[in-house]
Order: C-alpha cells, then structure tokens, then sequence
C-alpha cells in the first residue's frame, strides 16, 4: 500500500482526534468536558488509522487510551492521576505525530510509547491488559466493546463500494447491497456503519468479507447493481474513513489555504472595483444608487469576511503547543507549573499562528527555565509553589497583542546594566541614565546574556533577539516589562494585516503621494481655520479650547490656515499631525511593505485607493514617538 | 417475455408515470394498481405479480406495513420502495424490514426500469 498518498491525511485527522480528545480531557467542575464515548470513539479512530498506515507504536498507545476510555465508559470514575496519565498519553501520541511528520516513522518514540502505555495499563481493574507488542492478527477484541461489527484487523478481503454521487439516498442503496452480500457469505462488515453513513451522507463504505468468500465474483455481482458507480477490491488494511470524528451534522471539505487566498484576494479586488466605481459616477447618480450601492458593498465585506474566517484558525492550536511545552518542560526540569489562558478562542491567521509558535515556544523555555524560580526560593519568597505561566491573546482594532507572562523572579535589571558596561557597550555614567525599558531592550541584542551558564534547555544566550526578529518579521514589535521578584511580562504586538481598515486619508501640498492613518487612531480633525497655532517654549502646539495640544514636528509639505490638526493619542500624550488636506475615509486592506521598507518603524503598509493612487498608510503613534526623538536630539 | 407488476401508490399520477414508463419498455405487464396498502395485499394475493412497487406514504396502511403483510403471505415477494426525497430512514426501514430494492421521486425511466430488471431477475 502506498501510505505517501494518505500521510497528509493521516497527520490531519490524526491531529484533530488528539485535539478533541485533549480538550475532552479538561475537567470543569470536576467532570470531563466531553462525552466519555466521544473520547473513546477517537482514540478507536485514531487506533485504526494509525495501524492502516503501519505506525504500530502509535496504533498501541492509541489503544491503551481507548481501554482506558472503555473503563471510564462502563462507569468507573476518572481518577486525578488517570486523567494527568491520559493528558501525557495525548501528549506522547501528538509528539509521535510530529515524528512521522518529520521522519515518515514513529518508531523513535516507540520505546518511550510502550514505556506510557505499559503504566497506563496498570490500575485498571476491568481492562484488557495492554500488551506493549500489539499485532494485527493475534489482538483480540473484548465481545460488546466496539459499537461497529469486526474492526479492521480482522483478516479477510475487503470491498471497497462506492455509490454512484447522483443517488439521492445513498444509506440505502449501502443498506441493499449490505443485505445481497450477507445473503451471500453470512455475516457481513459493514464500515463506516449505516448511522454514521446517514448522518454524514457518505457514498463510500468498506465490506468486510469472511476469509476465503468468493470475493470477485461478490465483486462483479455488486458492481452490476443500480446506482453502484465503482467495486474496488482491497488486498491489505485500507484507510479508515470516519466522518472525521465529529458526529455533528456539520459536514465539512477540505480546502487549500492557496485557493482560500485566492478567493480573499478575488473578493478584496471586487470591494476594490466597486469603489471605483462608484467614484466614479457623477454625484446625482451616487445619490440615486446609494441605497443600491450600500447593499452591494454590505454584501462583498460580509463575503469578504466569510472566506477571512474560514482562512483563519482558532489561536487553540497555538495554546496546545505552548501547554505541551510547559508539561514536558516542567518535569524535565522538576519545577511545577500552571498554564492559564485567555481568548484561545480567536481566529487568527494560520500562517501568522506558524511564525509566532518559535518565539513564543522560546520565550516559555526561558520563563521557566529562568523566569521561575525552584519551589523553595517560591516558598521563600511568599509565592505559591506552583510558578504561573499566562498566555493571553487580545485582539484591538489594527493588531493582535500575544501576552505571555510568568510570577517569577523578573528579569535582572541591574545584572543587564553590569553587563552592558562589562561588554564594552556603555561607560558607567552612560548606564546609569538608561531607564528599565532601554536595558531590558539590550536583552534583543544577539548574544547579550545575564546567564553565564548554558542550559541544555534554552541554550546559548537568553534568545531574545531570535524573538524580537521573528516578530518584527511580521511587522510587529516586542515589548517587555518586568517587576523585579513578580515576574516577567512579554508583548508580541502583530499588526493585522489581512482585513479591511478605515484610513483617513490626507496629504500635502506640493506633495503627490497621498497618506493614510488609520480612522481608529484619529480622535479629532481640527480644521485651522478656527484653531490657532501658538508657541509653548520651543514646541509647536495647537490650541484646542483651554488647552495646547503639541505638534508634530514633521510636514513634508506647507500647511496654511486652510489646513487641518489630526489629532492622535500617543504614547506620551496627544498630539497633532498638520496637513494640508483630508480627502476621504476608505476601508482598504493595508497590504504591508517587503523589504527595505518594512524596516522602518511606523510605516504600517500601502494601500490601494478608489481612485487608483497607492496610500502611504502610517502609523501615528510610531511616527509622532520617532519623530519627537529625532526633534529632542537636534 | 413480459413480467408482472403490481403498482402501489396513493397518487393517480404518480401510479400513471410509473405504468407508462413499465409499459413503453416491452418488457412489463402493469396487472394491478392499488392506491393504498390494504388493496395491495389484496391485488398481490389474487393477481401473484413477479414485482411490486410500492410508495412509502399512504392512507389507511403505509408502505413499510404493507411490504411486511407481503412478505409474511409470501417471503418470496419482491418489494420495489417508491420513495420522495428526503425519506431516508423510512426507506431503510423498508429494505430492513424486507424490501430489496428503491427508487426515487422524480423517477427517471432508465433508472426505474434498471432498478426493477435486477431485482426480477435475482
């Protein structure tokens, strides 16, 4: 059997049962959060993929948890202890996954699988002891576990029947054929069974024959039958196809990320079209079609927002990883850790979910690794013994802030001042005017450590410029905080790059380009007119009622009494961008710069106008901090 | 050689499509028409037709229970379910309870003569 063409799927499915049953596994009021044959129904599924596919390790481990899920399932109670075993069985075959991913085999983690499931096996007082060693033909099935007839282990040959697509009722038609075989050969296994055939209107099912039957002419005969397109015949174990597991009636297809963006760039384009569209009729036909035009663009954005969900995957996936990690890393290095998290729940771009899974795998190494200190100096120190690691993700209106943070130690301030002179980096006096955020900024410098000692855990340095640079990738930055004894608090704040903004745009005279802020920074628009510009020491300000609002010092263009103040909140206050003129607010997609100019902070992105001009979108609070830099040097 | 067929439906219409498309094909003798489930127990004990086919919803007995009296007078008989869309599970029901084979509403003709041809010819 050639498994290459069914290893994407393999891994796939393989991934979303060992996610619901990980889920299923979280207790809530000290119950499961799933239903216990749901469990066991996955781990059966995932059993008899993984020995389709001749992965007999994982297909072993699979089957210790199902014996497990069949004790819970005839009513003996979930033990703490149980459960943490069937987390770190879940775990191990997640882990195996990843093996065959990367190495086409499990057989790496075999010894270590066998190792997990031989101490699962123990403590059962009604399961089938589970051998390490689990072969095809000699396993033998308890009577009345299974709720489907012979599994695929049963030796025989088997009939691979599909139902022609045009049959409205193709239950049925599984359900004749299923009664013709039996008339013929006796009992007959039926795969997957004729519930879940009906419940997800599938139109191929796999007979299971007795050793020896006439197969091929069973074969012909069914293959002659109305409303039967194709008989294959089956040598060795085929896939087993489950409606993916989820017994619901949503069904479900598999489409390519390539051909999702396609469709997002497709619909984007058309929001683009009917933009310029409508620019361009005369203004009494604007007003005559607004009604119609409205409804049309409401339209193309809820699309638009259709195909964005279904591009985007739920931040879960990320979580699971970085829970993972913290098990496998707390009792590698013996410290106990609790892993809370929030807003796991929202949807995020996959492939921005695969660039942060480095950096924030990083940054959990080192907070426990460093961050969190042994379970006496905790005690010491008044703190539970449990170290905290937090992983929250919030969303705002043009990025998503990734919040990882612990209780621990902090990082060490002082040490990073030592070290930034013992490096040759500043004088004395020169580190002593740096303030918290500058040092702890030092941290992102390759090769810049306060640990002299290398962990095998987080290896050479503390690694932040891995981190800083993967974020920045993304057009994003980091920020850090740390209180000294309380712990340490990491920010990944990533622009949102694939979805619609309101831009104000603006511009300068005697400048062609045109400009755009996003709507969600600008609080006010002053127009000059009735707003006066006066001197407050050497700063520019404008006067806004009572009080003076400060100027940015950058204008590329003149800006005259016909001009206009756009007011924004920075990070040191208010402040007022001057420009010459305000053209419109869009909704655009802010398609973000490639190199070199990704680099410069503060220059979010272009954007693609009704009119055809290309929009320099900026960011306010980037520039005007930048700018105000550059201004106090000078 | 022409076989016997027993036509079970409630709907006028639906028994006159079915008997034409039997009819036009050569190969099918309509002996009966019934319009719910007790006169088809009565035409199949009298008229001994080689096929029936039977609709699934009707007056007076339904088709499920009129395929099960059928086949309890004759376990030989051959049961032809006429089923409208999105009648699944009566149809499963059917075929569990004895009928060998169905068709569906809108019938094509190619489709119901095939469908009844295998089943006769068993």
């Amino acid at each position: 059997m050639n498994i290459t063409k069914y290893l994407d799927m393999y891994l796939e499915e393989g991934r979303s049962h060992v996610a619901t049953i990980r889920a299923g596994l979280n207790t809530a009021n000290g119950a499961l959060s799933a239903d216990i044959n749901e469990l066991f129904r996955q781990a059966h599924s995932l059993k008899g993929m993984a020995a389709s596919m001749g992965f007999t390790p994982t297909s072993s481990l699979a089957h210790g948890l199902e014996s497990l899920f069949a004790v819970w399932r005839d009513g003996a109670t979930p033990s703490d202890d149980q459960i943490k075993s069937a987390v770190e069985v879940v775990d191990l075959l997640d882990a195996m996954l990843d093996d065959v991913q990367q190495n086409g085999n499990d057989s790496a983690l075999a010894e270590r699988a066998s190792l997990v499931e031989r101490n699962l096996g123990q403590g059962h007082e009604n399961a089938t002891p589970a051998p390490s060693k689990w072969s095809l033909e000699t396993r033998e099935e308890k009577p009345g576990r299974e709720r489907t007839s012979p599994p695929a282990e049963v030796p025989g040959m088997k009939l691979k029947v599909y139902v022609d697509p045009a049959s409205p009722l193709p239950a049925a038609r599984f359900l004749v054929v299923s009664k013709k075989l039996k008339g013929w050969f006796g009992e007959v296994a039926m795969a997957p069974d004729l519930a879940e055939i009906q419940r997800g209107n599938l139109y191929t099912a796999i007979f299971s024959l007795p050793p020896g039957s006439k197969v091929k002419e069973a074969a012909h005969a069914i293959e002659s039958l109305p409303e039967i397109s194709r008989v294959e015949l089956l040598e060795t174990e085929p896939v087993r196809r489950t409606a993916g597991g989820k017994h619901s009636l949503v069904r479900s297809v598999r489409v390519s990320i390539d051909d999702l963006d396609i469709l997002l760039n497709q619909t984007g384009d058309l929001i683009y079209n009917l933009n310029v569209f409508e620019s361009g009729l005369p203004p009494d036909e604007k007003r005559r079609f607004r009604f119609w035009l409205e409804n049309y663009r409401s339209r193309l954005n809820r699309q638009f927002e259709q195909v964005l969900s279904a591009r985007l995957v739920p931040f879960q996936v990320l979580v699971d990883r970085v829970g993972r990690t913290i098990r496998q890393l707390s009792s590698a290095m013996a410290k106990e850790v609790r892993f809370e998290y929030e807003g796991a729940d929202q949807r995020v771009d996959g492939t921005l979910l695969e660039k942060l899974l480095d950096p924030l795998l990083h940054l959990t190494r080192n907070a426990i690794d460093h961050g969190l200190e042994s379970a006496e100096e905790r005690a010491s120190a008044g703190k539970p013994e449990s170290g905290l690691i937090r992983l929250e993700i919030r969303p705002e209106a043009d990025a998503i802030l990734v919040i990882l943070s612990d209780d621990g130690r902090g990082m060490d301030v002082p040490a990073i001042r030592r070290e930034a002179v013992e490096r040759g980096l500043y004088t004395q006096t020169q580190a002593a005017r740096l303030d918290e955020a500058q040092l702890l900024n030092l941290l992102t410098i390759p090769a810049f450590s306060t640990r002299k000692e290398v962990t095998e855990v987080s290896g050479r340095g503390v690694g932040l410029d891995v981190v800083r640079s993967a974020v920045e990738s993304l057009s994003g930055h980091l920020n850090m905080e740390s209180r000294s004894g309380k712990g340490s608090t990491f920010t990944l704040v990533i622009p949102s790059a694939v979805t619609l903004t309101d831009i104000l745009v603006f511009g300068w005279e005697g400048v062609e380009a045109r400009f755009g802020i996003p709507n969600s920074q600008i609080r006010h628009i002053h127009p000059l007119s009735n707003h006066q510009l006066t001197w407050a020491g050497e700063k520019r300000c404008l006067k806004n009622g009572e009080e003076l609002l400060p100027v940015v010092p950058w204008k590329p263009g003149p800006v005259g009494r016909d001009g206009y103040g756009l007011e924004f909140a920075s990070g040191e206050g208010r402040r007022v961008l001057l420009v010459s003129s305000v053209y419109q607010t869009e909704k655009v997609m802010i398609l973000p710069w490639g190199p070199p100019l990704e680099m410069v902070p503060g220059w979010m992105g272009g954007a693609l106008l009704a009119t055809g001009d290309l929009a320099f979108v900026l960011d306010a609070r980037v520039i005007s901090k930048r700018i105000g830099e550059v201004a106090d040097v000078q | 050689m022409a076989r016997k067929v027993l036509i079970v439906d409630d709907a006028m219409f639906m028994r006159a499509m079915i008997r034409d498309i039997l009819i036009n094909s050569g190969q099918w003798e309509v002996v009966g028409e019934a319009s719910n489930g007790r006169e088809s127990l009565e035409l199949y004990r009298t008229m001994k037709p080689d096929l029936v086919t039977m609709d699934i919803v009707m007056p007076q007995m339904d088709g499920i229970e009129a395929t099960k009296e059928i086949l309890k007078s004759d376990p030989k008989a051959k049961v032809v379910m006429c089923s409208a869309l999105g009648q699944e599970a009566l149809v499963i029901e059917s075929i569990a309870v004895g009928a060998k084979d169905f068709i569906v509403k809108p019938f094509s003709a190619e489709k119901v003569l095939k469908v009844l041809d295998a089943v006769v010819s068993e």
